[in-house]
């Protein structure tokens, strides 16, 4: 103990309590002590004196030990309880260490005090220690089971996403098979468009659990970004997905477009966000479009993403991030993509918030920190 | 040949493409040309009504389970609680590209399905469609 040990001693003679009070200073424990002999003090003392140890007679005028024992325990107060009495018997005795007391000494024997409050000290902090590391276990174990669940439902739905366009190519090849034998091909280019488009959703599928197990396994890497350029090359490499040309983009910057982040996950955030209003813009809709604008400090980074798509029903809303939830029937995706933004928007230490109304339109509002000095 | 145009085959599949190979499997086998096709289980659940005649109700549902929105399990809660006054039965398959056992499981001993079909349709699969039709 290298601290002043503060010491609460319940005992209704004053000349007891100096005892008490040599025996220690002898025994070279520095402390400070208190002594109480009323309910009402002891409960003060308890809140304020916010002692390390309580010394206690058993028998006072208006209290005693095991109702002072009981007022520790309701408040929740852990810390040595010693009983030091004249006489005592060896039942009472029992019946108080029964009760929560650590530990009792005689009047008589006071030398035995020192090391009884050590020995106590350090049983209560092992104690701690214990009940600590028994708590963190049960932590662990709550979120391995509730990762292990999450992986259980991952390879579920992801063997079912890879698994999907792959029967449908054997099914379509078992149709090509039977026209071949009948000597019939008009329906071959059917056949073959089909099987094309089975490949690439395979192929998209697989990229975006690629996109997941990166976001969770890798370090995040500070770089400088520009928005402006980064936004181009995605809409760049998004110009072949269908219905791309139909969408009019209105990009503006002007209030920042250099930000400090991780270059391959604001990659992610965003064309994942793009791909969505492009596959789900409103076909009715004569003009279809995207803007995005942003707002840069020198600590946060605001993007916002609004399209005049489909939109998103208020009951479903809140599902969107859900790992494979899919919440338009429209949906072609695999419901692991707003899944991967939420993921990595939540890697950065930043949020996202959705606005949406059906069939009119849905905004994307991203919220993440401007990292300038990392770099 | 062995025509039947008045037995229906409810498809119900989000997925276009399996629509397409299934719808041409049946057809291809001489089954029945009355095929339904339903996309969403909400769709589906609509085309049934108490009013409805005797002659309408599908005689066979071929049922995907993994739907967006709602699935395949949710169609069968839906279906079991529909009030039809005419209770002519229509027989349910699972066909689901699934191999799951717990889907499987959960599936075969369902009250309402009869079978459980893994994508494609084999000619197996096919044999015992039109043995139930008949």
């Amino acid at each position: 103990m290298d601290s002043i040990l503060k010491i609460l001693i319940l005992e209704d003679l004053p000349e007891d309590a100096g005892l008490i009070d040599r025996v220690l200073d002898k025994a070279k424990i520095p402390f400070e002590s208190m002594r109480v002999d009323t309910r009402d003090e002891f409960i003060d003392a308890i809140k304020t004196f916010i002692p390390d140890v309580i010394l206690s007679d058993h028998s006072l005028p208006q209290f005693n030990s095991i109702e002072a024992l009981k007022i520790c325990r309701s408040h929740q107060l852990n810390v040595p309880f010693i009983l030091v009495t004249g006489t005592v018997s060896e039942e009472f005795a029992v019946n108080s260490l029964k009760e929560g007391a650590d530990d009792y000494i005689l009047k008589g024997n006071l030398t035995r005090l020192p090391s009884a409050i050590l020995n106590t000290l350090k049983q209560k902090l092992e104690e701690v220690n214990r009940k600590k590391a028994e708590d963190s276990l049960k932590e662990q174990n709550i979120e391995l089971i509730k990762i292990n669940q999450e992986l259980d439902r991952f390879v579920y739905s992801a063997s079912h996403d890879l698994k999907a366009p792959l029967k449908s190519v054997l099914g379509l090849l078992k149709l090509a098979e039977g026209d071949l034998q009948n000597e019939s091909y008009h329906s071959m280019s059917t056949y073959h468009r089909m099987i094309e488009g089975s490949v690439a959703k395979l192929d998209a599928t697989i990229k975006e659990i690629e996109n997941y197990s990166r976001n969770i396994r890798t370090n995040i890497i500070y770089e400088k970004i520009d928005l402006r350029i980064m936004t181009e090359e995605i809409l760049q490499s998004l110009q072949y997905t269908e219905g791309a040309e139909a969408l009019k983009t209105y990009l503006n910057f002007e209030n920042g477009s250099l930000l400090v982040s991780d270059p391959s996950r604001i990659r992610i955030i965003l064309s994942n966000i793009i791909s969505n209003a492009i596959k789900y813009r409103d076909k009715e809709k004569k003009e279809s479009f995207l803007s995005i604008s942003t707002e840069i400090s020198n600590t946060v980074v605001c993007i916002r993403i609004e399209d005049n798509g489909i939109g998103i029903e208020a009951d479903y809303i809140e599902k969107i991030y859900n790992m494979f939830y899919r919440a338009t029937e429209k949906s072609e995706g695999s419901g692991l993509g707003l899944y991967i933004v939420k993921e990595t928007i939540d890697r950065l230490k930043g949020s996202i918030i959705v606005e949406s109304v059906i069939k009119e339109k849905t905004l994307f509002t991203i919220r993440i920190p401007n990292n300038i000095n990392e770099k | 040949m062995k025509e039947q145009p008045g037995k229906i085959i409810m498809l119900i599949d989000d997925n276009e493409i399996d629509n397409y190979i299934n719808k041409k499997f049946i057809e291809d086998k001489n089954i029945t040309k009355n095929i339904l096709v339903k996309t969403t289980i909400a769709e589906a659940i609509n085309y049934f009504d108490p009013e409805m005649e005797d002659g309408t109700m599908p005689d066979l549902i071929l049922l995907d389970i993994n739907l967006p929105a709602l699935n395949g399990y949710d169609f069968l809660k839906r279906f079991y609680d529909l009030n039809l006054s005419r209770k002519k039965k229509s027989c349910i398959i699972i066909l689901s590209s699934s191999d799951s056992d717990d889907d499987i499981l959960a599936m075969k001993t369902h009250p309402l399905v009869r079978d459980y079909f893994i994508k494609p349709l084999s000619p197996e699969a096919l044999g015992i469609i039109e043995n139930i039709l008949k």
